[in-house]
């Protein structure tokens, strides 16, 4: 019998596998399809102060191996969160992670404290990076803001803050020590990467934002190197690995290169049960590897 | 309520010019499907390419079977026209909802490939007309599914009435009441959504946008409606006309 369970900070997953933030809403729909308590955990999609509609559409493209989007964090703001999410979430017998974002410091911490007494709400995902609202980057790009933010909002929950981090930087691992050093429970790596494209007939942009956030299995491999650098700048963090994975062997390489759990957001499109399948493989990869813990994938990187 | 299943691949036809009619054994959608609603085709494409799946209309749904029209426009839908009996490909349906039935007389206006869920449609109601409008005879859509009264209309004249689909529609709305149900490229719909209008007659749309998820939890197919955005897999994929912010839609 293998161990499933992982440990992420403070908290205790049944196991690695949890849906990323902005692919799987809070598991209504997907709960048509399969019992979502399965999963280890999932995270909602980002919650700010007020509601936001969203950005004018289109707001997709398909890509080679993957898809930008631009939907601008819509959602119905932290009150309707909590009147239209948090009764389905409560139900929920898995980990329930809320992913916030605030135009400022004190948004983000505002957000926290009206959900900080919600049972419902297990831990918080900072959204330091999303490339589709103004000063979304901006957050996850400087260290002292990070550091500012993760501090600020300490004060303001006693449950675990994990960040989301930006591959749009130079060094993630600034932004990242930043958050620990904060006091972050982990980090989350990466959000989308910046992208766009154009109709070369009519001249306009495909997304109606312009800039968009490129994800799916084209920036699996960037995923991999930041997980990879995170974990050898902050050997003691605890990562979650998420950008492109698209099948078992993107989950299992992800854990190999340092994440202790693992996110899967728009692989979920070309199959909803994705998260299921990899469940599974993880347990046979054990099997093979002949370990008795899944921890044992974590960082089991192999350089000659 | 949706599900994942498989769907084995019974028949492709060619029916009009670069168009198939793609037939897939799949009992469990096949079961609940009806017409207006749409389900999400994959693909066995270890390398991703395509990376997402494609939303189609039920063209029809019988027996076990679920049927979609496919016109080549891109990748992905060569790819599913050049599907061979016996293959098998992963579908997600039946999504959305469906055009709300009509208790009297229903006139259906088509365009293109917006064929699909109004053939469907007019093999399941009883009291139906059918206008279908293509630019020329090689597009036309050679259809089976139930027996309605049918008007052809191609932009050239080389078959049926000489014509655009909504040239016709005054003429069926005069006979007496109907509801009117279309689906079809933007500007005909809007087209159709106007002259529906002036007759004070409802008229349902079936709306297309690019989607990911196509169950309603990623919110990339919005379309600007009277009372905000509106996911076209889950909320929509068909609307009532008058909701429909036409102006803000790329034709």
């Amino acid at each position: 019998m293998i161990d499933l369970s992982v440990k992420i900070g403070s908290l205790n997953l049944k196991n690695p596998v949890m849906t990323a933030s902005g692919c799987f809403g809070v598991g209504r729909e997907y709960s048509q399809l399969y019992d979502v308590s399965l999963l280890g955990g999932i995270v909602t999609k980002t919650v700010t102060l007020k509601p936001r509609t969203g950005n004018k559409p289109p707001r997709l493209w398909e890509t080679p191996a993957g898809m930008l989007n631009s939907i601008g964090l819509a959602n119905p703001g932290v009150k309707g969160f909590i009147e239209k999410e948090i009764p389905f979430l409560e139900a929920l017998d898995t980990l329930r992670v809320v992913s916030v974002a605030g135009q400022t410091i004190e948004e983000y911490a505002k957000v926290i404290e009206k959900l900080d007494k919600q049972s419902a709400v297990d831990a918080f995902e900072l959204n330091v990076s999303c490339p589709n609202v103004e000063k979304g980057i901006a957050f996850g790009t400087e260290p002292e803001v990070v550091a500012e933010l993760v501090k600020r909002c300490r004060e303001s929950t006693s449950k675990p803050i994990w960040v989301k981090l930006t591959p749009n930087v130079t060094d993630i691992t600034a932004p990242g020590k930043a958050a620990i050093e904060a006091g972050a429970e982990a980090l989350t790596a990466i959000n989308t990467v910046q992208g766009m494209e154009v109709d070369v007939e009519s001249c306009k942009p495909m997304i109606g934002n312009v800039m968009a956030g490129l994800s799916g299995p084209a920036i699996h491999p960037i995923a991999m190197a930041k997980v990879y650098q995170l974990k050898r700048a902050l050997p003691k963090a605890h990562i979650i690995g998420v950008g492109g994975i698209a099948s078992s062997r993107d989950a299992i390489a992800i854990m190999i290169a340092g994440a202790n759990a693992i996110q899967i957001g728009s692989g979920q499109f070309p199959n909803p049960l994705l998260p299921l399948y990899i469940l599974e493989s993880l347990e046979g990869y054990c099997i093979a590897k002949e370990y008795d813990s899944i921890t044992e994938i974590t960082n089991s990187i192999v350089i000659e | 309520m949706p599900i994942e299943s498989i769907g084995e691949i019974t028949a492709v036809q060619q029916i009009a010019d670069m168009t198939f009619r793609v037939v897939a054994q799949c009992p469990d959608i096949a079961k609940t499907a009806i017409p207006g609603q749409f389900a999400m085709l994959g693909f066995e494409s270890p390398l991703f390419d395509p990376f997402l799946r494609r939303p189609m209309s039920f063209a029809n749904s019988e027996f076990g079977r679920v049927e979609f029209i496919i016109r080549v426009v891109g990748w992905g839908s060569a790819l599913l026209a050049d599907l061979k009996p016996g293959e098998r490909i992963p579908i997600l349906g039946p999504l959305g909802n469906g055009f709300p039935e009509p208790i009297d007389k229903a006139i259906l206006v088509a365009g293109g490939t917006g064929i699909a869920p109004l053939a469907f449609a007019a093999g399941r109601w009883k009291k139906t007309v059918i206008i279908y409008g293509e630019r020329t005879q090689d597009n036309i859509c050679t259809l089976h599914n139930g027996i309605c009264e049918k008007i052809i209309a191609t932009e050239d004249g080389s078959v049926g009435q000489q014509g655009l689909a909504t040239d016709f529609l005054e003429n069926e709305l005069k006979k007496g009441i109907a509801k009117v149900y279309t689906c079809g490229p933007m500007p005909m719909m809007r087209h159709v959504a106007e002259i529906a209008s002036e007759y004070g007659t409802e008229c349902f749309v079936s709306m297309e946008a690019k989607m990911a998820c196509g169950i309603g939890a990623c919110a990339g197919c919005v379309i600007e409606t009277k009372t905000g955005y509106k996911k076209v897999c889950s909320e929509g994929p068909v609307f009532e006309a008058s909701e429909i912010i036409w102006e803000a839609l790329d034709d």
